[in-house]
């Protein structure tokens, strides 16, 4: 009760009068070159889709893309297009008339008549006959060999038509200047008839005209905003508003206005006449209202120049109410019982915000019985209210329940009976209790969930887990009738009984026959239309399931509630067959429609790239190239004359037909694509169909472009890199073996240069004559050395041990020329450990003797010895005056090989009396 | 003859008042053209006569059948009056109607549509006729250009003959005004 004031305060603030029913509308993002040229319009086509034209293009829309139809460059506006099967026509201001006819070539009308030279202001093809209104010259009528005119000399007071509608075999209505006129053409024979008005106050301008599918009813508005309703049967129109409306459309049931000054719709009853004010959600204070069009899916479709595009699905409404989590509502005349977590409520439907508190019960159920409102609530058992809603004592009736959570009541047998969360309770009135159903009488299920009475008028309740049970009065006991589910609600569907499980779908039990029906929600309640399809109730809003043609469809999308939170809780259908349905915070009231009407649809069961669900525009690696798209059409019409278009843009661009519900490509490669697959019905292509998804394929490392750049520069680099190694290799090979054929030609030069040899002969002639067998001595040394210098000049390695050996020699015949000036000391230990290369020590030595003089007083000291791992040969300084060449050739290219050998060059320090070479050793 | 002269005599009658204000006689020719499979017939009446009214938009034209000349023989002119037009019956073709565009008063050439009733083999029937119109130096000059479905006219053509006769009749017509 506190919150009343601040409501009613807040209503009078915005000024939102006294209705409170809401249309909702939904905002479809055009362009805004779609509504703000001024020659924007939109039409209705034959099939599911608007025409909406802007200048000179033309475009269809099916209610989420446009797509491009037609254009042209023509120096006077389109005023009119009409669609009929394949072909369009397209009138011009000028008279021109333009047929499109699909996969040809627009082109200008001929016929031998000749055009028109007035406004063309519509168009009709009805029963061969196409009718065209001028805003000039009358009405044509092309029955396929000639043409006719209608005009004044016909009984068309007015030549000047602004819009015609067709009617059911009496002709075609045309609005003019002077009113409206029935017109006829039978053969040759012309038939036109002025229709009165049943007011004085007509306003002859007559500027729109509307009507319902059936054809029957037929609405008219005048250029003062004047809403007529045409009786064909009287000739007579019936003014239904003054002035300042817009006239919308006409359903089967209602025709739709627009208030210019209030911004309100009214939605007018054309069998009661009553006329409701809606308020639109979504609609902006001044939309500047273009044109607007009702389609067969009973939507209401708006071009508005401050507003776009918008659309607003009729057989849906709602109230705000101020009151949160509501549970049930319950309409009573003219008053609406809301029953929510925090209490009940009552409030005029007409003003729903004008509430009244009557308790503060958590409340779950309503009931009317007998003219008694029955509550269930939460943790308070039952409340009772009478006719004038005073409370009646009921703490009898609720000390005796066990449990205080009643989810159900239902009248029964003359008794009242209760679902409660202790079985089912009997009642005879509100104050005893006649039996309890439980445990102990057979009833195997404590939580009861809901009850209902079927066809056959028996009993059943809904159990938690239990299934369903059925009362049976010989035994007066309940036994199950479905096993194993969780019943929130009970519904009959012609002799099939149907229940909905909490999270399992539905139930049909059809001569003691189970099947289900999956639904991925949870599930609130179940209902039966009159159009005997099954409506499911829950938290995603409502599904319909047609038994009829096996089809499902979500209407959540249509009912525009998809971005709330769209939950609803539960379900009442008042005596027109309006379903309410309790939301959070709205309550929803929902007229079931004929959804026969809808148009084909499609479901995408599944699309998945390589097992991998596609996410649009999103990128997939290179192994992911096998798509398989399973999808299904539905349409609650005939779902067998469906076919199928697809087309995976990227590979091709051709539609391709199918009657397939998969669709597979495989081994695709690397690209970007876009698969499109749509409904056919016959030749004609259902727009609104329409699925459409975008994906790429990456291409594997070794398909990029840049791998093989990469890949060829690093084997070029590589290759020059080895190559220029290779041959720098080559070269120190080549001038290594240039070396050691030197160093070889060298040692050979020198030990069988001639001066050695003379010098070796004339120690051995010496030595034979002193001691012959000395001699013999001096040879086999002589030819030892020479042997090993053959033998091991080609090594490249040589063991310091055997140099050493092969040393000896030498030493033995420099000792027998030289005699004691020369002193050679060799300090070496572990000389298995090293190698140097073969003659090193014979050259070097060589090399201190041909330098230097060397005499008793002062001989040549040759020392030789490992010094930090380095083999030194050192020797003192008594140079020579001349000096023979070549043997500097012999040092330097000693040096050369062991560069190349070791990387390490031989050392050379020359003191002023001491010569150091220091030779690098090789480890074994 | 008579109903010539009844034609003529109403068409005075209706446009007598309005005489003064702007009536226009024309004269001219009309000429018919059956292009059937196995024969060209070709026919013509110098003596198309009519009126236009300018305040009310209205026309008349009339010509007498008998005075239609040409054909191939002399059998199929018999043919034309006796069998196919019964020119006995129904002596003259009749167009009266109105202008659905203006008539121009204006130097120029024009298209103008006249819808009207064609009174042929005393069948009437709407139609709508699209006519070049030229003005110039005060003399309308039309020229037409339709054809006559024939069997839309109950004019019923012999099996025997009907790859001589075609279905429609091309009609070209030339009319000029006369200076009052």
């Amino acid at each position: 009760m506190q919150r009343l004031p601040l409501i009613l305060l807040l209503m009078f603030l915005s000024g939102i009068g006294i209705y409170s029913q809401t249309l909702h509308f939904q905002n479809h993002n055009l362009p805004k070159t779609f509504f703000q040229k001024e020659t924007s319009t939109l039409y209705r086509k034959s099939n599911d889709e608007l025409i909406l034209l802007h200048a000179s293009k033309i475009d269809s829309y099916d209610g989420q893309h446009t797509h491009p139809q037609f254009e042209h460059d023509h120096k006077s506006p389109i005023s009119a297009i009409y669609q009929f099967n394949d072909t369009t026509l397209i009138g011009h201001e000028n008279g021109d008339i333009y047929i499109d006819i699909k996969g040809k070539k627009p082109k200008l009308w001929s016929i031998p008549e000749g055009l028109p030279r007035s406004k063309i202001t519509g168009f009709i093809k009805e029963k061969n006959k196409l009718y065209i209104a001028t805003y000039g010259e009358g009405l044509y009528i092309h029955d396929g060999n000639h043409l006719y005119n209608i005009d004044q000399s016909d009984g068309l007071s007015s030549i000047d038509i602004y819009d015609i509608v067709a009617t059911n075999n009496e002709g075609i209505l045309t609005a003019t200047d002077k009113g409206i006129f029935l017109c006829n053409l039978t053969g040759e024979i012309k038939k036109v008839t002025h229709l009165i008005s049943t007011e004085t106050t007509l306003d002859p301008i007559i500027i729109n005209l509307a009507y319902n599918s059936k054809g029957n009813v037929h609405f008219a508005q005048s250029y003062e905003g004047e809403i007529f309703k045409i009786d064909l049967k009287a000739k007579e129109l019936k003014s239904i508003i003054a002035k300042d409306h817009t006239l919308l459309g006409v359903t089967e049931s209602n025709a739709y206005f627009f208030d210019q000054k209030k911004n309100n719709i009214i939605k007018f009853n054309i069998t009661t006449d009553n006329s409701l004010i809606l308020k639109p959600n979504g609609l902006k204070q001044n939309p500047e209202l273009i044109n607007a069009i009702i389609d067969d899916e009973e939507r209401l479709w708006l071009l508005c120049k401050n507003n776009g595009l918008v659309s607003a699905f009729l057989p849906f409404e709602y109230y705000e109410s101020g009151i949160k989590a509501i549970q049930k509502v319950l309409i009573n005349k003219d008053d609406i019982l809301i029953g929510a977590e925090s209490g009940l409520y009552i409030a005029p439907i007409s003003n729903i915000n004008a509430v009244r508190k009557l308790s503060s019960s958590n409340v779950i159920t309503i009931e009317k019985i007998q003219d008694k409102f029955w509550i269930g609530t939460y943790d308070n058992g039952v409340e009772i209210f009478d006719a004038n809603f005073n409370k009646i004592k009921t703490s009898q009736l609720n000390s005796a329940l066990s449990n205080k959570t009643v989810f159900d009541i239902i009248q029964y047998d003359n008794y009242v009976w209760l679902a409660t969360l202790a079985g089912i309770i009997k009642c005879y009135d509100s104050n005893s209790i006649s039996k309890i159903y439980s445990r102990q009488n057979g009833l195997q299920a404590e939580y009861i969930y809901t009850m209902h009475i079927n066809k056959g008028g028996e009993l059943l309740a809904g159990t938690d887990g239990q299934g369903v049970w059925i009362y049976k009065r010989p035994q007066d006991s309940f036994i199950q009738l479905i096993k194993n589910s969780t019943i929130i609600s009970i519904t009959n569907n012609k002799n099939e009984l149907w229940a909905a499980t909490l999270t399992n779908g539905l139930l049909k039990l059809d001569s003691n026959k189970l099947s289900s029906i999956n639904l991925p929600y949870e599930l609130a309640g179940i209902h039966t239309d009159h159009f005997e399809n099954i409506i499911s109730i829950h938290n995603n809003g409502l599904s319909i399931w047609s038994p009829k043609y096996k089809s499902l469809i979500d209407i959540t999308q249509h009912l525009g509630i998809e971005t709330w939170n769209q939950s609803i809780n539960a379900h009442y259908e008042d005596l027109k067959g309006n379903l309410w349905l309790p939301n959070d915070n709205k309550i929803l009231v929902y007229s079931p429609y004929d959804i026969s009407k809808s148009y084909p649809n499609l479901i995408i069961r599944s699309c998945e790239l390589g097992g991998e669900t596609i996410v649009d525009n999103q990128q997939y690696s290179h192994d992911k190239n096998n798509l398989l798209v399973d999808y299904s059409g539905i349409w609650m019409q005939d779902i067998s004359a469906l076919r199928y278009q697809y087309r995976l843009t990227g590979q091709d661009s051709i539609w391709r037909t199918t009657e397939d519900e998969r669709i597979i490509f495989s081994n695709l490669p690397p690209g970007q694509y876009t698969l499109q697959i749509r409904c056919m019905l016959g030749d004609q292509i259902m727009h609104k169909s329409l699925y459409s998804v975008s994906f790429g394929i990456s291409k594997a490392l070794w398909q990029q472009w840049w791998f093989w750049i990469l890949v060829s520069s690093i084997s070029i680099f590589l290759g020059n890199h080895f190559i220029k190694a290779k041959r720098k290799r080559e070269l120190l090979m080549e001038s290594l073996k240039l070396e050691k054929l030197k160093s070889e030609l060298d040692v050979l030069k020198s030990q069988i240069s001639p001066h050695f040899l003379f010098n070796s002969f004339n120690t051995l002639i010496s030595t034979i004559e002193i001691a012959p067998s000395k001699a013999v001595v001096f040879v086999e040394h002589m030819s030892d050395f020479y042997r090993n210098v053959l033998h091991y000049r080609n090594e490249d390695w040589i063991k310091l041990e055997t140099e050493l050996k092969i040393l000896k020699n030498y030493i033995y015949m420099l000792r027998q020329r030289f005699g004691d000036t020369i002193e050679i000391k060799i300090d070496i230990d572990n000389v298995e450990k090293y190698s140097i290369i073969p003659l090193t020590l014979q050259v070097l030595i060589e090399n201190a003797v041909k330098h230097n003089t060397a005499t008793k007083t002062m001989p040549l000291q040759i020392n030789i010895f490992i010094e930090n791992d380095k083999l030194v040969v050192t020797n003192n300084l008594n140079k020579r005056k001349s000096v023979d060449d070549s043997t500097h050739f012999g040092l330097s290219s000693l040096s050369q090989r062991y560069s190349v050998l070791t990387g390490q060059p031989l050392i050379i320090e020359n003191n002023h009396n001491q010569f150091i070479i220091n030779i690098p050793l090789k480890h074994d | 003859m008579y109903r010539e002269i009844v034609i003529i005599s109403t068409m005075f009658f209706f446009f007598g008042t309005t005489l003064v204000s702007g009536q226009l006689k024309f004269s001219g020719n009309i000429n018919f053209e059956s292009n059937a499979n196995l024969e060209v017939i070709k026919a013509s009446s110098q003596k198309l006569s009519g009126v236009l009214d300018f305040s009310s938009s209205s026309f008349a034209f009339t010509v007498k059948v008998s005075t239609f000349e040409g054909f191939n023989s002399a059998l199929q002119k018999e043919h034309f009056h006796e069998n196919y037009l019964e020119s006995k019956h129904y002596p003259v073709i009749t167009y009266t109607g109105k202008m659905i565009d203006k008539v121009p008063t204006i130097d120029g050439t024009y298209t103008i549509r006249t819808k009207g009733f064609f009174d042929i083999h005393g069948v009437k029937r709407e139609r709508i006729i699209k006519n070049i119109v030229t003005l110039s130096k005060g003399v309308y000059t039309i020229n037409s250009t339709f054809n006559i479905n024939l069997a839309e006219y109950n004019i019923t053509i012999p099996k025997i003959v009907n790859k001589k006769i075609a279905e429609h009749i091309d009609v070209v017509i030339e009319a000029k005004s006369l200076n009052n």
